[in-house]
């Protein structure tokens, strides 16, 4: 017979109880049929064998005690007894299930959100052997290789297979009549089979597409949706991507977001149709083809450092003193090549998921463990107090033989029924929360976002539940275990003024106000950082105008540009109604648009050594700084003049820091170099600073040029993309349809996305800021109740139990004036505490979360000391009605109690 | 629950074992056998029964050291016949030494031996 065989032995009678009991009544009468015989008849020998067997009910217990049953009764037997002490207090349930919902629900919404952003492994077969090449040495230069490269990398051992891809972004589609624009990645023909995904429609890209150079192209799930309805139809048909036609042959399944992070897969189309979607082509070698990202998948994760080896001996002899590095200077660092994990992706560098929510993710990650702590803590007063209500009620049952063991493992059996209660109430709430988070994520990250039950999930907050039974549920049981047999039985219902282990509760309550003040301290920074932040003076109007972006890809206008019939364009936005002034430009202050750098020398300054001096450009038409609320310093605005002849700039005041100090700038001229071509500008006026992409930088040196002398520098290619922004005299929301009409009107065909506020705009670069508020508000006054609930309980319960002794000073002449401020001071002498040893807890947690703070710096303690005040203002409302209660007793009531 | 006075049993729990056990030994046996058996062979000064043979089947079952299975028995009924495994029989062993040696011990105590 193995173990497993006695095991289940064991548990027999729980999986078929009626069984185990018939057996044994059968074999039981069998027993005393057979001794019965040895009795004489006549002389009642079942009776004398029922006699000599004792009580039946006693062995059938006994036996049953020999196995499993007996611990599940046991368990079933305190799981209704807790379940009918919990409904007999509905208020301390509903009090207790919440907290842990909070607490609980908290962990568990942000650890989701950490999953899906930054834990989450690649939706592909083996995640852990997919590996991506990457340059070593000095100077990194980053994921990118050439074609050249990849094929001799491609020689390399090592590997189950070597796949490369690539990528063009902002693709403009028509689809099913839907015109948008999406990232599209090129494949190799191999990669789907390296990453392994299979298809949840038709094919993926195969060998056979590459080697044709077939437009083909596979889109992603969602895509499918959006476009197509999910309709089967869509395979076959014919899609336009930058007005090339490509016939749809499979859709990928959802669970694939590509191999970077965020995932935002639309669409793959074969390495070799690159060119099509505005690539460059793949077998161009030289200086700016370096575009691929080759990825390897390896037959075990342990064999990488080997095939890193071989892939770094195919490096050194094909490519290594290749003149194939980047145009820019200063790349022959590259020393090698070697193998990066790809399992849970690539962390593209654009947009790095990783460095913009991990801190932020992990910091709150940390409040929400203080709240859950602090829910425990709350919990663990409330379960002491029931416990010191209970006490008469153990001390009766141990006397009456119950043992300590039994009555902690009720105890504790108890404070699980309660943290499953809140841990399954929790995940509703995490869920519910998630909802209202998205909204504050960057596009490409909603789509990750979502309370994913999966095991780590389900996991972490079972994990979570567990450690809060752990936490608030072994006090009290080690409490009733300790209980004193004698003292609780004498006592019936004497008055007393000191208290035996008050100091338990108290210290808890002292724990959670110290939680409450980190939490609360660390609210009141983020929501002033988001404050100082939205103070912060941009350099331009933060109101009425509207921002849309105007996109000629893909159409008539891509080859001529934009600037060709800028004008009228112009002059069509002005006659909409509300319109004041309209302006083009490649950037916009918090819009966006894209940076246009080159190298630049400034006459009469000499750069320091290592100085690179690349300068940034924004081609605008005139009016844009009237447009955007941008103040003209000195010198004049571009005038439609500016066309031809000397070609212009207008510099920014921090530009006239950086290189024109102590000069005159208007005047000054600066080089610029594009391609071979090198133009000279003569600055004609100095505008005020604006701040562009993240409101925390300072405004960098600016070159504005006009957009039609812009156009006409050779080396620069045409800007395809501009955005077009109107300065309302009224009602801005109003503009945008209008403003789209227009565009559409002049020049059909034209993308226009977008069409935003400038209080939109300002918004959405806040989200990040706006959503770690948000949280740490909620968080915040989450401890401030847990903590006011937890000084409620123990002033009130001090209040009851001195109730006598408040008696005896009221019969003694005190003032009900100072009844209250003895109750008060109670409530104020443990929120000092916990001040006191919360305030270094909290300077602790300002400085962790600098980083994330703006404007702040040395101003930490003012916040610690307002969230002491708030405490203590708490302390004052928590007390207030014990305080009432102690003020109220009629010292003949209460000395007649005894 | 209340707590079972557990003294008398727990103080001949391992003496029962080794009774049933070595009972075993001579083949499959039903409880009422085996007790019979424990009586006759001690002259009748030991009575398995009051509750604890069953218990103690049951637990010796749960350990491994004994299987059970259902039969006809000689009179035509169907009764559970208990056999001894061989975990069973290296337990017993360990028993045997380990009560010679306390029977061993006793006796010296005693000036016996």
């Amino acid at each position: 017979m193995s173990v497993f065989d006695a095991f289940r032995h064991r548990l027999r009678p729980l999986l078929r109880r009626r069984a185990f009991d018939r057996e044994m009544d059968e074999e039981f009468r069998h027993h005393l049929e057979l001794r019965a015989q040895e009795f004489p008849e006549g002389d009642d020998p079942a009776a004398r064998a029922r006699a000599r067997l004792g009580s039946p009910a006693y062995y059938m217990e006994e036996t049953r005690r020999m196995t499993a049953l007996a611990w599940l009764d046991a368990l079933g037997q305190d799981l209704r007894y807790a379940w009918r002490n919990l409904r007999r207090s509905p208020a301390f349930t509903t009090v207790a299930v919440a907290s842990l919902a909070i607490g609980i629900g908290a962990n568990s919404a942000i650890f989701s959100l950490i999953y899906s952003l930054l834990l989450n492994p690649l939706a592909v077969s083996h995640p852990s052997r997919l590996f991506e090449v990457r340059h070593t040495g000095l100077e990194q230069r980053g994921d990118a290789f050439s074609y050249a490269e990849y094929q001799s990398l491609r020689q390399s051992r090592g590997f189950t297979s070597l796949t490369a891809f690539d990528g063009a972004d902002d693709v403009q589609v028509v689809a099913g009549g839907v015109h948008t624009s999406v990232n599209v990645d090129a494949v190799d023909g191999n990669f789907f089979s390296t990453i392994g995904i299979a298809p949840l429609r038709g094919r993926l890209i195969g060998p056979d597409d590459e080697r044709g150079r077939a437009p083909v192209v596979v889109i992603s799930d969602d895509r499918w949706a959006e476009w197509f309805n999910r309709s089967p139809a869509a395979l076959g048909s014919t899609i336009t991507l930058r007005g090339a036609a490509f016939t749809v042959v499979g859709v990928a399944p959802k669970s694939y977001q590509g191999l970077r992070l965020p995932g935002s897969f639309d669409a793959a189309v074969p390495l070799s149709a690159l060119p099509l979607v505005g690539g460059a082509p793949t077998e161009a070698a030289g200086a700016n083809a370096a575009t691929l990202t080759i990825v390897g998948r390896l037959a075990s994760p342990a064999d990488a450092p080997r095939a890193a080896g071989m892939i770094d001996a195919v490096y050194q002899s094909c490519c290594a003193q290749a003149p194939a590095g980047t145009g820019a200077a200063g790349t022959r660092e590259v020393v090698g090549v070697g193998l990066a994990s790809l399992e849970r992706g690539i962390s593209s560098s654009k947009f790095d998921v990783y460095a913009m929510f991990s801190r932020i993710l992990f910091e709150l990650m940390g409040a929400a463990a203080a709240v859950l702590l602090a829910a425990c803590a709350n919990l663990g007063t409330l379960l002491l107090a029931r416990a010191a209500a209970r006490e008469r009620e153990l001390a009766v049952r141990l006397s009456l033989g119950a043992s300590r063991r039994r009555l902690a493992a009720q105890m504790l059996v108890e404070s699980a029924v309660l943290a499953a209660l809140g841990g399954v109430a929790g995940l509703g709430l995490a869920d519910w929360a998630l909802r209202l988070i998205a909204h504050r994520l960057p596009g490409p990250v909603v789509d990750r976002v979502g309370l994913q039950l999966t095991g780590d999930v389900l996991g972490f907050t079972a994990a979570v539940a567990v450690a809060a039974v752990l936490l608030f549920g072994v006090l009290p049981a080690w409490r009733a275990t300790r209980t004193n047999l004698i003292a609780p039985l004498n006592e019936v219902g004497r008055p007393t003024t000191a208290r035996r282990g008050g100091w338990l509760d108290r210290s808890v309550v002292v724990a959670q106000v110290a939680i409450a003040l980190v939490l609360v301290n660390g609210a009141g920074l983020f929501v002033a950082t988001l404050r100082n932040l939205r103070n912060v003076d941009g350099g331009f109007a933060t109101e009425r105008s509207v921002s849309t972006e105007v996109d000629a890809r893909g159409t008539a206008y891509e080859s001529t540009g934009i600037a060709g019939f800028a004008d009228r364009l112009m002059a069509r936005v002005a006659r909409i109604p509300g319109v004041r002034s309209a302006a083009l430009s490649e950037m916009v202050p918090v819009f966006g648009g894209r940076r246009i750098g080159a190298d630049i020398a400034v006459e009469g300054y000499t750069p320091s050594q290592d100085e690179r001096m690349e300068g940034w450009f924004d081609p605008v038409t005139p009016g844009f700084f009237a447009t955007l609320g941008i103040g003209l310093r000195t010198g004049r605005d571009f005038s439609p003049s500016d066309r031809t002849g000397q070609q212009v700039a207008i510099v920014n005041q921090a530009f006239v820091q950086q290189y024109l100090r102590g000069r005159n700038p208007l005047g000054a001229t600066i080089r610029s170099a594009w391609d071979a071509d090198t133009v000279v500008m003569q600055v004609v006026g100095v505008v005020g600073d604006a701040r562009y992409m993240d409101l925390r930088d300072p405004a960098p040196p600016m070159i504005y040029v006009p957009l039609a002398q812009f156009e006409q520098i050779p080396g620069s290619a045409h800007i395809p993309v501009l955005t077009l922004t109107v300065r309302t005299s009224g009602d801005d929301g109003a503009t945008a349809a209008p403003l789209r009409k227009a565009v559409q009107a002049e020049a059909p065909g034209l993308g226009v996305y977008g069409p935003e506020t400038i209080e939109e705009s300002l918004n959405d670069s806040l989200n990040r800021e706006t959503l770690t508020a948000e949280l740490a508000t909620l968080f915040g006054a989450v401890a401030l109740i847990l903590a006011a609930i937890g000084l409620y309980g123990v002033v009130s319960y001090r209040v009851a139990q001195r109730t006598w002794e408040i008696g005896v000073r009221m019969a003694l002449g005190a003032a009900p004036a100072s009844v209250v401020w003895m109750v008060l001071k109670q409530a104020l002498a443990l929120v000092t505490i916990g001040v006191v040893v919360g305030a270094p807890l909290a300077f602790g947690g300002g400085k962790a979360i600098a980083a994330t703070l703006f404007g702040l710096a040395g101003q930490n303690q003012y916040f610690v000391l307002g969230a002491g005040v708030l405490l203590a203002g708490v302390a004052v409302a928590a007390s207030a009605l014990p305080a009432r209660r102690a003020a109220r007793v009629d010292p003949l009531i209460a000395l007649r109690a005894d | 629950m209340t707590p079972k006075p557990k003294s008398r049993t727990e103080l001949l729990a391992g003496t029962v074992d080794l009774l049933i056990l070595q009972t075993l030994t001579l083949g499959r046996l039903h409880g009422y056998a085996i007790a019979r058996h424990i009586e006759h062979s001690s002259e009748e000064v030991l009575r398995m029964e009051q509750g604890s043979l069953y218990p103690a089947l049951e637990r010796l079952q749960s350990k491994g050291w004994v299987t059970s299975a259902w039969a006809k028995s000689p009179t035509g009924r169907r009764a559970r016949y208990y056999t001894i495994t061989a975990s069973g029989r290296k337990r017993l062993g360990q028993k045997i030494s380990a009560f010679d040696e306390l029977s061993l011990a006793i006796s010296r105590v005693l000036g016996r031996a």
